[in-house]
């Protein structure tokens, strides 16, 4: 075999090093976000972000800046609204700011439609008193908003579809490898994706709906890295028949490291680019993603396979124990 | 294959690819020709901007109505299912009337709908429409209201007595009484009473007798789809079932524009990225990947835009990337395997054949098991999620296809010009060297 010769690197020896490092950084997530939350978008608390787009007037000067922030923020006040942040966004013909706030009214809970249509008077009257403005020419006011329930219904449908393939990938692999390799690539990814959420907890980054397609991108990821690795150690099963289970998950991880780099490399190429020169939107799946691809490279080289060789030998001591204990009871 | 054979083969893909390619982006007039006396004058549009393009991507209006729980805690869950499918129809006639033929209405759940409009100027107008509730008016030949929808019981589908689907109707005391009075005058002068849903006439009847039964059957050229639809929208005009906004979303057209061409232009951007870094690190073989990776952009550019099920979203988009990773993997894949079998010592078509045949496997295993969450999401997701799992089975099986098949053509035509090792960046271990 091609580079069997090769010294092949010594990844399942370390896996006490991998696993502690992997759980105190998903431990560490899992503090901050019961200690601060997760940093939830509107899409998730309920909510509304107004994008106030004025064009290059806003940044013609502080002065013209401050003057529409003041502006909006007024109106939004006449109509028991509260901008929580303001945020610049886009540049150029596209520049303009973003209010967001949460579902209330004059500091209270309110319901779903008196909110937006609190929303909808402030949108009409701004568009009339910004191009009133001399300077702009164009206003294009916009809004995403969400009540409480609909994307908590989109996350409950999600995870029921997620568990059922998981289910589903968890037969293939116990039918195509075993039941320990189905077992390591469920954790695995499950560990990638928490990844995503505590470094997203950490850095705070922002949780939207687009949350979700990257957990789902990385569940996919996750999975072809893994079974990819599997079906080495598949192979090399019957090329080193007489090789310790350690052995061989150090041997077809150095045959795939070249693999992994290339692969790893090119999807985050794009996805890099992606995130540099993309929209709000964009980064809000881009950042995780990125998170992601790299969670998933190190899972599949240092989770997948040391777990792989931890569950084998349980599965070794079990059939050993019956033995014995089958063994015992014939005497 | 012979050398000649391979020349000819590549010059042509080659040529098919740059065709395919302007054809995928370049919208152009096609020259005015005459057939038959007639002259045709046509627009040919690129096959990007025949793409679907979702809301996030188009700009436009989003919005989630939900059944109000609270006004709706009397009635039965058919009551509630009859009144969606209802208000979906009735908001499809409003939204069609008013010109909105791009709308997309879908039921969610079992209790939601929603609404997606592309480019929408007067958002406004759009909330207006949604809003209100269907109102059902029963008028006479000289456009007074008889009766309102609040009158009838409910609306169903039945057989007239020549075994025509028709729509069977059933009113309450107080709607028998008027319907009687109503009838009794019409079918006297053998008028017609009209039915309409917010103004919009959905039926005009002719009275043949007068109806004092409270209980009455429109009968027409239904089938059984049109006359349910109708007996939905009385029942929904009827029963008035209580929506509310859940989730309104505003997109500006600029933003959709924005996000979509910053997308575009990252894809390009990342997409040279790999083709060069391939080449690079697998010279000729990176060649090979490279011709496979372009026909894999085109044809999936080529499925989004013919499917007509498949709308392309911001998520939609980490689908195909997914897809291109998963195609870029292939190839690394069976290229490393290509060059395992090489260094062994093994003749360059044996390494080749082994290369690609001993990948296949893993290939497909990772493939079919991407593909079973991708199936499964399609079916039980819905909103964002389902848009990233339509693109995603798409890029999966076509990027199966391109890194397997179209790469193993392409090597196929490149060895036939000479299987030079240093070109196809193979190298024979020294075996004495290491020893």
């Amino acid at each position: 075999m091609g580079n069997i010769m090769k010294k092949p690197l010594h990844v399942a020896e370390k896996k006490k090093f991998w696993f502690i490092g992997s759980a105190s950084l998903i431990l560490i997530g899992l503090l901050v976000i019961i200690i601060f939350g997760l940093n939830l978008g509107i899409d998730f608390t309920g909510g509304a972000t107004l994008k106030v787009n004025t064009g290059a007037y806003i940044e013609a000067s502080d002065a013209n800046a401050t003057q529409v922030k003041n502006i909006v923020d007024a109106s939004l006040k006449a109509h028991g609204l509260k901008s929580e942040t303001i945020q610049k966004s886009g540049s150029g013909a596209v520049a303009g700011y973003e209010f967001k706030m949460q579902l209330k009214l004059n500091g209270k809970n309110a319901s779903d439609t008196d909110f937006f249509a609190a929303l909808d008077e402030v949108k009409a009257e701004l568009e009339a008193d910004l191009v009133a403005i001399d300077g702009i020419d164009k206003v294009e006011i916009t809004y995403d908003a969400a009540g409480a329930v609909a994307t908590k219904q989109l996350v409950t449908s999600t995870m029921l579809a997620l568990i059922i393939a998981l289910a589903l990938i968890l037969v293939y692999i116990v039918i195509r490898f075993t039941f320990s390799s189905a077992i390591a690539a469920i954790v695995g990814l499950t560990h990638d994706v928490l990844v995503m959420l505590a470094i997203c907890a950490i850095f705070r980054v922002q949780i939207n709906t687009y949350f979700i397609a990257a957990v789902l991108t990385i569940v996919g990821y996750s999975i072809n890295n893994t079974i990819i690795v599997f079906d080495r150690l598949r192979e090399n099963k019957a090329l080193m028949p007489d090789a310790t289970d350690t052995e061989r998950v150090n041997v077809s991880i150095s045959q795939m490291m070249n693999r992994m780099i290339h692969t790893s490399l090119t999807t985050l190429f794009v996805m890099v680019i992606l995130v540099v020169l993309g929209v709000t939107s964009i980064r809000e799946f881009g950042i995780p993603i990125i998170v992601g691809l790299l969670a998933g490279t190190y899972s599949s080289i240092c989770i997948a396979g040391p777990l792989w060789t931890v569950l084998n030998g349980w599965g070794a001591a079990i059939k050993n124990k019956r033995k014995y204990k089958a063994k015992k009871a014939e005497k | 294959m012979k050398k000649r054979k391979a020349i000819s083969l590549l010059v042509l893909s080659v040529i098919v690819l740059a065709l395919w390619g302007f054809l995928t982006f370049a919208s152009f007039q096609i020259p005015e020709y005459t057939i038959g006396g007639r002259t045709y004058v046509n627009n040919y549009d690129s096959v990007m901007s025949s793409i679907d393009l979702g809301i996030d991507l188009e700009g436009g209006v989003y919005v989630v109505l939900r059944v109000d729980p609270e006004a709706t805690k009397d009635m039965s869950s058919r009551e509630i299912e009859d009144g969606i499918n209802g208000s979906i129809s009735i908001l499809r006639t409003r939204l069609d009337g008013k010109g909105y033929t791009e709308a997309t209405i879908q039921r969610v759940g079992d209790d939601q709908i929603r609404i997606e409009i592309p480019a929408v100027d007067n958002a406004e107008e759009v909330f207006d429409i949604i809003g209100k509730t269907a109102q059902l008016e029963f008028r006479d030949a000289n456009g007074e209201v008889i009766l309102t929808g609040d009158l009838v019981k409910k609306a169903y589908v039945t057989m007239d007595d020549n075994s025509q689907y028709a729509v069977g109707l059933e009113f309450n005391k107080e709607g028998t009484q008027k319907f009687a009075d109503a009838t009794t005058s019409a079918a006297s002068s053998n008028a017609k009473i009209g039915i309409y849903v917010d103004d919009e006439l959905l039926t005009e009847p002719t009275v043949n007798e007068a109806i004092t039964t409270g209980s009455a059957i429109i009968t027409g050229q239904y089938t059984y789809d049109t006359a349910y639809d109708l007996a939905m929208q009385i029942n929904s005009g009827a029963l008035k079932l209580p929506l509310i906004t859940v989730e309104p979303r505003v997109i500006s057209s600029t933003l959709g524009e924005e996000a979509l061409s910053s997308g575009l232009l990252a894809g390009a951007i990342g997409l040279i990225l790999i083709l060069v870094y391939m080449a690079v690190v697998y010279r000729g073989l990176g060649l090979v990947a490279d011709l496979a990776l372009i026909f894999y952009v085109f044809v999936v550019l080529l499925f989004l835009a013919i499917l007509p099920f498949i709308q392309l979203t911001l998520a939609g988009i980490a689908g195909v990337i997914l897809g291109i990773g998963m195609a870029v993997d292939a190839n690394v894949i069976i290229f490393e395997r290509i060059k395992d079998e090489y260094s062994l010592g093994k003749e360059f078509e044996v390494a080749v054949k082994e290369g690609f045949k001993k990948s296949t496997v893993a290939i497909l295993d990772a493939n079919v098991t991407t593909l079973i969450a991708a199936i499964v999401l399609w079916i039980l997701g819905n909103g964002t999620v389902q848009g990233f799992a339509m693109s995603l089975v798409v890029s999966i099986v076509l990027s199966f296809i391109s890194a397997v098949l179209v790469s193993k053509f392409f090597l196929k035509i490149f060895a036939a010009f000479g299987k030079n090792e240093k070109f196809f960046g193979l190298a024979k271990r020294n075996v004495e060297k290491e020893a």
